[in-house]
């Protein structure tokens, strides 16, 4: 029998602790698909943010936090801009429609039924433009444009609360992906081709 | 400690991303819209000029194990070209896409940036 003694290998930077921008919370609070005077959390996907920030793209990550978390992305220099847009109002508290259903098949899950989107109309949004003072800036959304948030409810028959224990469950659902759209012409605080693209409204 | 401007520098690459179960090519790091073409296809356009610079097959993971993976040659084949995934894809939507031409430009425009950027999918879903 052949031993193999086992190989010390060096992790570079494997000891390094990442920037805060690149480690966002885990998870954040939104309204409720079942109602929207309701405060529910939500776990943030992971897998797919990781392969963003692995292929060195900024925007979704950008996105996230602005668009999502409703914070200014943390980075040196963007301190300011969290009381230049003290008034605006963005992230997934601020959907203000929220819809069941995304009509397609998504992994495991053959209709999509399992899936809210929430509605953001958001004004400003962040990109990457690296210059002396910060190496990101605000630009002004076209008037058309609004924010998608898509979460994987994890009851999303509104099962409030846990068999087992009778306590209400930690999350609710995971939010795994989000974009900008472009709205619907005859309504334009909904997405275009809404009707096509959901199964229904919550609200 | 690792910066925004530290972050690898940006390479556009097809990649599927598993939560939302979809294959994404996009060219610039900016800021894009979506615009949903049917089921399968969303565009990805530029904010300001609204031109396509990218796109997203939604439901990929369905597609690759019902008819992708099936016409890999062997296992140790891990890499498709795009323009292949656009011509299976739309052989399985059939004569539906050549009767709304809106949607036929849309598949045509998707497929051109796969042949000019000669795009490469070898990030694939995983079987299990």
């Amino acid at each position: 029998m052949v031993s193999v003694r086992p190989r010390l290998k060096l992790i570079e930077g494997g000891g390094k602790k990442s920037s805060e921008w690149l480690s966002p919370p885990s998870t954040v609070l939104g309204k409720s698909p079942f109602d929207n005077a309701a405060i529910m959390a939500y776990r943030v996907a992971p897998g797919d943010l990781r392969k963003h920030i692995a292929t060195g793209r900024h925007q979704p990550i950008l996105d996230l936090w602005w668009h999502v978390y409703g914070e200014t992305p943390p980075v040196p220099g963007a301190e300011r801009y969290s009381s230049m847009f003290a008034d605006t109002e963005q992230g997934l508290h601020s959907a203000h429609a929220c819809f069941r259903g995304i009509m397609r098949p998504v992994a495991e899950d053959d209709r999509g039924l399992d899936y809210a989107a929430f509605v953001t109309k958001p004004k400003v949004g962040f990109r990457y433009r690296p210059s002396m003072s910060c190496v990101i800036e605000p630009y002004d959304i076209p008037e058309d444009l609004l924010f998608l948030i898509y979460a994987h409810l994890d009851f999303p028959e509104g099962r409030a609360y846990q068999s087992k224990t009778g306590n209400r469950p930690v999350t609710n659902g995971v939010v795994t992906h989000w974009q900008l759209v472009e709205c619907d012409p005859a309504e334009p605080l909904l997405p275009m081709d809404y009707e096509a693209r959901f199964r229904r409204r919550y609200w | 400690m690792q910066t925004v401007a530290e972050l690898t520098r940006f390479t556009p690459r097809a990649l599927y991303y598993a939560d939302a179960d979809a294959l994404e090519y996009v060219r610039i790091d900016e800021p894009v819209v979506y615009r949903r073409i049917d089921g399968l296809l969303t565009l990805i356009l530029g904010i300001d000029e609204r031109k396509p610079v990218g796109f997203k097959i939604k439901g990929f993971r369905n597609i690759y194990l019902r008819k992708l993976k099936p016409s890999l040659r062997d296992d140790n084949d891990h890499f498709l070209r795009m323009v292949t995934v656009f011509e299976k894809i739309m052989s399985e939507i059939g004569d539906g896409i050549f009767s709304d031409s809106s949607r036929r430009e849309a598949y045509k425009a998707a497929t051109n940036i796969a042949m000019e950027d000669q795009v490469i999918v070898s990030d694939l879903p995983n079987a299990a």
